[in-house]
């Protein structure tokens, strides 16, 4: 029996041509495409003496790029004060001094004092009990009872202060985690028309919180936006909305309280969004840091490009430039670091010695720039009255480490 | 068969192709909102037009164009030439070139402002409304600070003044000590431009709402007893001045537009000024001149460690006037202050601090050097010192309602 073996059908030509013509047709579509977003060609221009004048102040240095740098290591909650406390009658004023005194906390009631015979005698008064109650849910408990409100005074951040009988900044439902304490404060969402089309309006929809920490914590900062792991309407849409660039900067308003921060979470808010957000689960991001280190670079308007770090804190000198009679040093940090968050805290980074070891004066700062992760930011100093710099002073935290404060929230409103 | 199955490949491809290129994004559709256009912005009868001097400055100055593919800053010069008005690119443009439009437009005797908007509107310019220590300037928007649409908004024309939206949102709160109750309100942004004649020295930050109501007729008027209802006065720096106003939202059958908000901001215009030049303040001290029954004297111009001056001046209070009132005019006014230098310097200045004490006033105002163009410039050693000190001290000012009417806004 003799085998027969199939025979190849033979390839059409017309086929061939048909792939080969495809093939062609996409390399002439990519390089079309290629030829359209290609970056230019660098040019030579040879300029005059003042058109080099001129282009040298105008020249707008390219974006800055630094390596990407690992996650800053987890800190360990230091636990919360236990407060345990037995007090007849006593208004809520002379048991938060006494729970304050328990844990070594610095008050200023100043603003609470029952002063006057009428004062003392109109007071409300409780019976308080607690056995091994944590500092903060001891002292909200307390802000609860007697209508008071933490807050930090502006020239005394550190210090915990209280003011009375404001309905608006009633405490509303907590969490005690370790040494800190969530406080849920309110659900906002907000419509913006647009003014000059059709588009419909954007929405934004924002959980504001406030995270108190136990000044024993001591924190380097406290980021006002927080992480989210699940955030639900009823409907079952993801509210989470990703993190912007800008979402967690601040600049101004002088130094911040290190023992309560507003605390946001940055919600979408989704044309069909429900009537409630199911659960809200996610963590606070507390920064602590060890002792600050000084890196001293001689000569620095010959510098460029000179990297510090330590303990994972990294930081770029782009270079030192003179105009007129002022010196602009430019830097760049890593973008996520809490060291590089707040305009008071970069400006306070460097320092310029003259050769008489006289400190410059700062005249100024500016923020923003560079391709993540590096962000870049400027000290502006002024050269009047100065001799030429000797030293640039960089100082930056050691050992800066993150405390996450995870809370989790169940069937909160919706409002539209 | 076969050809079919080509067919099939191709269309799969190039599905797949455009299916990798995403969903198209609806282009943004910008349209010119509705102005409400009145050359008087207040009535013949009405007290503050009584006199002449008043009257003159509270009209709307009216202007006649024709611009034919014109572009817009040739445009703005044309205004500038027909008014006497300065119109400039805020900081000369930062140094940037400008990229507005151009504009054909017909404009026969229309308020000052209405001729602004048109070229505004259609050469993509914005007005920059922070304000300047060059108090007399109108400024445009620097084509890289974005806003090119902004004068595109609803606006309200009335006299030498226009009112134009910049910023509508419903915002809805549920505080969580309180969560049974949603806290519901409308907030309105608006931005108001005076001519240079009529600019106000004082203004209130929140503009009084006499009318709003929403297209199914619900009353959007805010509750007077409403604690964010405030009428306290701010000083003013330069031909713009902002005001937010915050409307009820209707609790039941809300309309997605706003027909109407009608209203007026309460504002202090000085309508009359005289010069007082101080020759060569690096050297001079402690020089007063009377103005009315108001005296002021020149303390000293001094040169700062930055290379920025400082002036210091003290405004004494009148023989029978109010020791508040006094405070608060001497302290909410910002006077025109200008210092020049025989190198065409000009300087930017702003108040910088003083103190009171009930009889008299001691204010301080920093200066920084700017190039001839306007643009602020380093400290340089070889600029030349300040020669002339110019303080504009109000001679007549007057309290005026600026009116406004700003109608079918979105209700988002």
């Amino acid at each position: 029996m003799a085998v027969i073996e199939m025979q190849k059908e033979p390839r059409s030509i017309k086929s061939v041509l048909f792939v080969a013509a495809l093939i062609v047709g996409f390399l002439v579509l990519g390089g079309a495409i290629y030829w359209l977003i290609k970056p230019a060609k660098p040019r030579t221009i040879t300029l005059t003496g003042a058109q080099a004048k001129q282009a040298t102040a105008n020249f707008v240095p390219p974006a800055t790029t630094l390596p990407w740098m690992p996650p800053i290591p987890q800190a360990q909650d230091p636990g919360p004060t236990l407060i345990s406390l037995d007090l007849k009658q006593a208004t809520p004023r002379q048991a938060i001094a006494e729970v304050a005194s328990r844990a070594k906390v610095d008050l200023n009631l100043q603003n609470i004092a029952e002063q006057g015979f009428l004062a003392q005698l109109t007071a409300q008064r409780f019976d308080i009990a607690y056995k091994n109650e944590t500092f903060w849910s001891a002292v909200i408990d307390l802000c609860r009872k007697g209508k008071l409100t933490p807050y930090a005074d502006w020239n005394a951040p550190n210090r915990i202060a209280f003011s009375q009988g404001n309905a608006d900044s009633a405490l509303g439902p907590s969490v005690a985690v370790g040494s800190c304490v969530v406080v849920l404060e309110n659900v906002t969402s907000r419509f913006t028309a647009n003014l000059t089309g059709p588009r419909p309006a954007s929405r934004d929809l924002r959980v504001g919180l406030k995270l108190f920490v136990e000044p024993k914590v001591s924190p380097y900062r406290i980021s006002t936006i927080a992480n989210l792991d699940v955030a639900n309407d009823e409907r079952g849409n993801n509210l989470i909305r990703p993190r912007g660039q800008w979402d967690d900067r601040n600049g101004g308003g002088g130094p911040q309280s290190t023992w309560m921060r507003d605390v946001e979470c940055l919600l979408l808010c989704p044309e069909n969004a429900g009537e409630r957000i199911t659960r809200l689960k996610g963590y606070c991001s507390v920064a602590v840091a060890g002792p600050p280190r000084t890196e001293k670079i001689e000569a620095p308007l010959d510098k460029k490009g000179v990297d510090i770090k330590f303990d994972g804190t990294f930081v770029r000198l782009l270079e030192v430039r003179k105009t007129g009679e002022e010196y602009y040093v430019r830097m760049a940090g890593d973008i996520s670091s809490p060291v590089f968050k707040e305009y008071e805290r970069m400006q306070n980074v460097v320092k310029l010695i003259d050769t008489n070891g006289k400190e410059f004066q700062r005249s100024g700062g500016s923020y923003g720039g560079g391709r993540p992760p590096a962000f870049e930011f400027g000290v502006q100093f002024s050269g009047a009255g100065m001799s030429e710099p000797k030293e640039l002073h960089v100082t930056l935290p050691t050992a800066v480490r993150e405390l996450r404060v995870p809370f989790e929230f169940t069937e909160l409103p919706l409002p539209h | 068969m076969r050809t079919t199955r080509y067919l099939a490949a191709t269309a799969i491809v190039l599905l797949a192709g455009s299916a990798f290129a995403g969903t198209p994004r609806p282009p943004q559709v910008v349209t010119t909102q509705r102005a409400v256009v009145a050359p008087e912005a207040f009535k013949p009868s009405d007290p503050v037009m009584q006199s002449p001097q008043a009257a003159k400055a509270l009209s709307a100055t009216l202007v006649s164009a024709k611009f034919e593919n014109t572009p817009a800053l040739d445009a703005f010069a044309e205004l500038a030439k027909k008014t006497g008005y300065t119109i400039e690119v805020y900081d000369n443009g930062g140094g940037n070139t400008t990229k507005y439009g151009r504009v054909t437009a017909t404009i026969n005797n229309q308020p000052f402002w209405l001729a602004m908007r048109e070229i505004c509107a259609r050469a993509n310019v914005g007005l920059y409304y922070y304000g300047d220590s060059e108090a007399d300037k109108i400024q445009l928007m620097p084509s890289n600070y974005g806003q090119q649409h902004a004068m595109k908004a609803a606006v309200s024309i009335q006299g030498p003044y226009m009112t134009v939206i910049s910023n509508l949102d419903r915002v809805n709160n549920v505080n969580m000590a309180a969560p049974e109750k949603t806290d519901r309100s409308v907030n309105l942004q608006v931005y108001t431009f005076a001519e240079p004649k009529a600019r106000p020295t004082q203004y209130a930050y929140q503009p009084t709402v006499d009318e709003a109501v929403d297209e199914n007729g619900n009353s959007m008027v805010p509750d007077a007893s409403d604690p964010q209802q405030q009428r306290n006065m701010q000083s003013s720096r330069g031909v713009s001045f902002y005001g937010n106003v915050r409307l009820r939202y209707p609790t039941t059958n809300p309309g997605k537009r706003i027909a109407r908000v009608r209203g007026h901001i309460d504002a202090k215009v000085q309508l009359g000024s005289e010069p007082w030049e101080i020759a060569d303040p690096l050297k001079a001290t402690d020089q007063s001149k009377t103005f009315g029954d108001k005296k002021v004297t020149f303390k000293k111009l001094t040169k700062n460690g930055d290379g920025r001056y400082t002036a210091e001046f003290a405004f004494y209070r009148g023989e029978n006037e109010d020791q508040q009132a006094f405070q608060q005019n001497a302290f909410q006014t910002e006077p025109v202050i200008k210092l020049s230098d025989a190198g065409d310097g000009r300087y930017q200045s702003w108040s910088s601090g003083g103190h009171s004490d009930g009889k008299q006033v001691t204010r301080q105002f920093t200066f920084n050097r700017r190039d001839s163009s306007g643009r602020r410039v380093a400290v340089s050693a070889d600029a030349p010192e300040p020669n002339k000190l110019v303080l504009e001290v109000p001679t007549d000012v007057k309290d005026v309602a600026i009116p406004f009417e700003l109608v079918d806004l979105p209700l988002p």
